[in-house]
């Protein structure tokens, strides 16, 4: 009986080993690019309820918490960079430590790319700001194709001056 | 979102008139979707804007003939409305006054400019007092 209950312990420690190692965490990554000095880019990846959420910083171009959009498949990581529009696919290695692949940038050259954890994620706190805002359905309203909701509250509001704003939120 | 929007919206945060606000939030970048657009509410914190998501360019477009936007998606404009003014049909009502970032696409003395846009809002907030 004790032989079976160490064969089982065994086993579960052996399954917990395949398991996907984890991409939360900070990492740091350099490109060389051609005809231009190498690129240090800092990505810091989190899970917000079930979704992947994160932010880089590309310090060479002057860039600090952006946003990151994260999907996650097994040990395949794909990233993709708003801003510079780039994107990197990439595995995790075994041990978690690196997550290594290709950056696709946005005029389609393609790099090598080696991040190497080098910590906890870093996220400031109007990044949780942000993600719980991201969750909270109240804060916007949802325009029918038309856009009747807003030509109703046009027509409300049609003795004051208004100001009407078409933006995009990234 | 620009810096210079976030300025302009703050300035409006301190016209003492009654002026109503709408920021529509638009899919232009692959970034952009609903969760993103509650996002950039948090950075327009005025009690003064109402958020609105719309999830297709085609809105957008509606707006393009009011302001002589040859092609594209009317985005990252600011038009302005004076009091009387009524959306009538399915085509927004061409607005009094409007600024822009579009670059060459619109008219370069309507590229935005923070301290004109309320320079465009202020004259009405006197006449109405």
């Amino acid at each position: 009986m004790k032989a079976i209950r160490w064969l089982l312990m065994g086993v579960l420690a052996l399954a917990g080993c395949a398991k996907n190692p984890s991409p939360i965490g900070e990492w740091k990554g350099m490109a060389a690019l051609p005809d231009q000095d190498s690129v240090t880019a800092i990505v810091d990846i989190t899970k917000v309820g079930t979704r992947w959420a994160g932010q880089f910083d590309l310090p060479y171009h002057g860039l600090e918490d952006y946003p990151l959009e994260i999907s996650v498949t097994g040990s395949q990581v794909h990233l993709y960079f708003a801003g510079p529009e780039a994107e990197f696919q990439g595995a995790l290695s075994r041990d978690g430590r690196a997550l290594s692949g290709t950056a696709t940038l946005s005029d389609g050259m393609k790099v090598p790319l080696t991040f190497r954890r080098v910590g906890d994620a870093q996220l400031s706190e109007m990044f949780w700001k942000l993600e719980r805002a991201a969750d909270d359905s109240s804060l916007v309203v949802r325009l029918s194709p038309d856009g009747a909701e807003l030509r109703a509250q046009f027509n409300a509001d049609r003795d004051k001056t208004r100001l009407l704003m078409l933006l995009s939120p990234t | 979102m620009q810096d210079s929007v976030l300025a302009v919206v703050d300035s409006l945060a301190a016209l003492p008139h009654d002026l109503a606000v709408y920021a529509v939030w638009e899919p232009i970048f692959r970034t952009d979707n609903e969760p993103a657009a509650r996002k950039a509410t948090i950075l327009l914190p005025s009690v003064r804007v109402k958020n609105y998501w719309v999830g297709s360019q085609d809105f957008g477009k509606t707006f393009n003939g009011c302001i002589g936007l040859a092609s594209g998606v009317a985005w990252d404009v600011y038009l302005v409305y004076l009091p009387g003014r009524v959306w009538d049909g399915a085509t927004p009502p061409v607005p009094d006054d409007f600024m822009h970032q579009l670059g060459d696409q619109l008219p370069v003395e309507k590229n935005l400019d923070g301290g004109k846009l309320r320079m465009m809002l202020e004259p009405v907030a006197e006449d109405q007092r």
